[in-house]
């Protein structure tokens, strides 16, 4: 039985994870989250999250080349770290994303990609 | 430790949960004629609101539930549905949280929505479901507060909140994009519903589809029905008849040349000509055309009479 807490527990185990968020971005809250935000800010890092996920889902026809083509995630990186935001697609009506902030020496982008991606699966599909 | 649970009749519903999540309160917070939330130890665990789809709506509308299903675990002897459905496998336990969070939300922004309310708090009284998240009562109503301003800031009109709303006979732009959201909006909205039972029609979240709405109208897309589209009145006129969005004064609408006055930061809506009518100045902006010093239907009529004199003089 996973829930939220434990989704987040287990994406702060990942090398190299600072902070993670479970975010709505309808408007940009972070429902729960865990470890650190960006220059400390959880509510700024939520907000920007969802802008960058609004923009790469609704004003940019990124998921239009192919039909039922659809964003799956969006990679920040600087030169310090990896952002990763990963949709959770639930079948109810939600707008939901993962939020997982990793150090750039630490972390590992593919490993960290792949992990995110089977968490936001599993907290959604039995 | 001292528990005051006792809270005015009639007052500001934020400052009632406020005051009830500094004594710890457990029990449901009555807010108005429909709207609750359910505490427990000053926490918000669950909301309900007539304006906002329930957990079960929205699972059985999605058809991630049957309705069977959901009412069998309503119907359950277990104290705590929700974990039935998690036990039984119909959920896994993230999805019911993130139902049940999202629903806290939805619903705490219509509960909290309104200046002041009758109040009343029934100490003890506990939601059906069962206990599966709790948020911070503070945390939840700064939320409402943020999403209240984020509406104004899409388009600040609070009317179309609760007004029935029907999309344009024409759109502003030759082209035009909408979300899956605003597709649907736009597919059921027939001058009868309002954006939040467009959201219970469509099993999606209420704040969601007033969000969709307010970018629909500052796009120049939806407007307000006309009035008496909601009272029940045949919708067969409510496509046809909105060629201007109703003004926000409750005016009568503007017929002929005038532009209606177009809300700030929208597209002005198209002006429609009535049959005889002369063109308005194409340089003429809304904001810039001449008031009319007579009313359009006695013009169109003297118009005619010109006409006639002339047509007469050339016989």
């Amino acid at each position: 039985m996973s829930g939220i807490d434990d989704c987040l527990r287990q994406a702060m185990t990942i090398p190299g994870a600072i902070g993670a968020s479970v975010v709505d971005y309808t408007t940009g809250h972070a429902l729960a989250w865990a470890g650190n935000a960006p220059t400390g800010d959880p509510d700024a890092s939520a907000a920007g999250s969802s802008d960058v996920i609004q923009a790469a889902t609704h004003r940019a026809p990124f998921a239009s080349t192919r039909p039922g083509d659809l964003v799956e995630d969006v990679v920040i990186t600087t030169h310090g770290g990896y952002h990763l935001l990963r949709m959770i697609r639930t079948d109810f009506d939600s707008r939901l994303l993962l939020y997982v902030w990793l150090d750039r020496h630490e972390g590992n982008l593919a490993v960290a990609q792949r992990r995110i991606r089977i968490l936001a699966d599993e907290l959604v599909a039995a | 430790m001292v528990r005051s649970t006792r809270i005015a009749r009639t007052g500001s519903p934020r400052r009632a949960l406020t005051q009830l999540a500094g004594s710890h309160a457990t029990g449901a917070l009555h807010i108005g004629t429909g709207d609750r939330l359910y505490l427990v130890s000053g926490e918000v665990v669950f909301a309900e609101s007539p304006a906002a789809p329930g957990v079960g709506d929205l699972l059985v509308a999605s058809g991630r539930l049957a309705s069977q299903t959901w009412e069998a675990a309503m119907a359950t002897a277990d104290v705590r549905p929700g974990a039935w459905l998690v036990e039984q496998g119909h959920l896994t336990q993230g999805e019911l949280e993130l139902c049940v969070l999202g629903a806290i939300y939805d619903a705490a922004y219509f509960a909290l929505g309104s200046a002041t309310a009758t109040l009343r708090f029934a100490e003890g009284e506990s939601h059906g479901l069962g206990g599966v998240t709790a948020v911070d009562a503070a945390v939840l109503a700064k939320e409402c507060a943020r999403r209240r301003k984020l509406l104004d800031e899409i388009h600040p009109d609070a009317a179309l909140d609760a007004a029935p709303v029907v999309p344009l006979r024409r759109a502003p732009v030759p082209r035009v994009v909408l979300s899956d959201l605003q597709w649907e909006i736009v597919a059921q909205a027939d001058g009868r519903l309002s954006a939040t039972g467009l959201a219970r029609q469509l099993g999606r979240a209420g704040y969601a589809v007033l969000t969709e709405v307010r970018r629909l109208a500052a796009a120049g897309l939806v407007a307000p029905a006309a009035p008496g589209a909601a009272d029940g009145a045949p919708a067969t006129v409510g496509r046809a008849a909105m060629s201007t969005p109703r003004p926000p004064d409750g005016a009568p609408p503007i017929r002929a040349a005038v532009p209606a006055p177009a809300p700030r930061g929208a597209l002005p809506a198209l002006p429609r000509r009535a049959p005889g009518e002369r063109l308005p100045e194409l340089a003429a902006s809304p904001a810039a055309a001449p008031a009319p010093t007579a009313p359009p239907v006695p013009a169109d009529e003297a118009l005619l009479k010109r006409i006639r004199t002339a047509l007469k003089a050339l016989r």
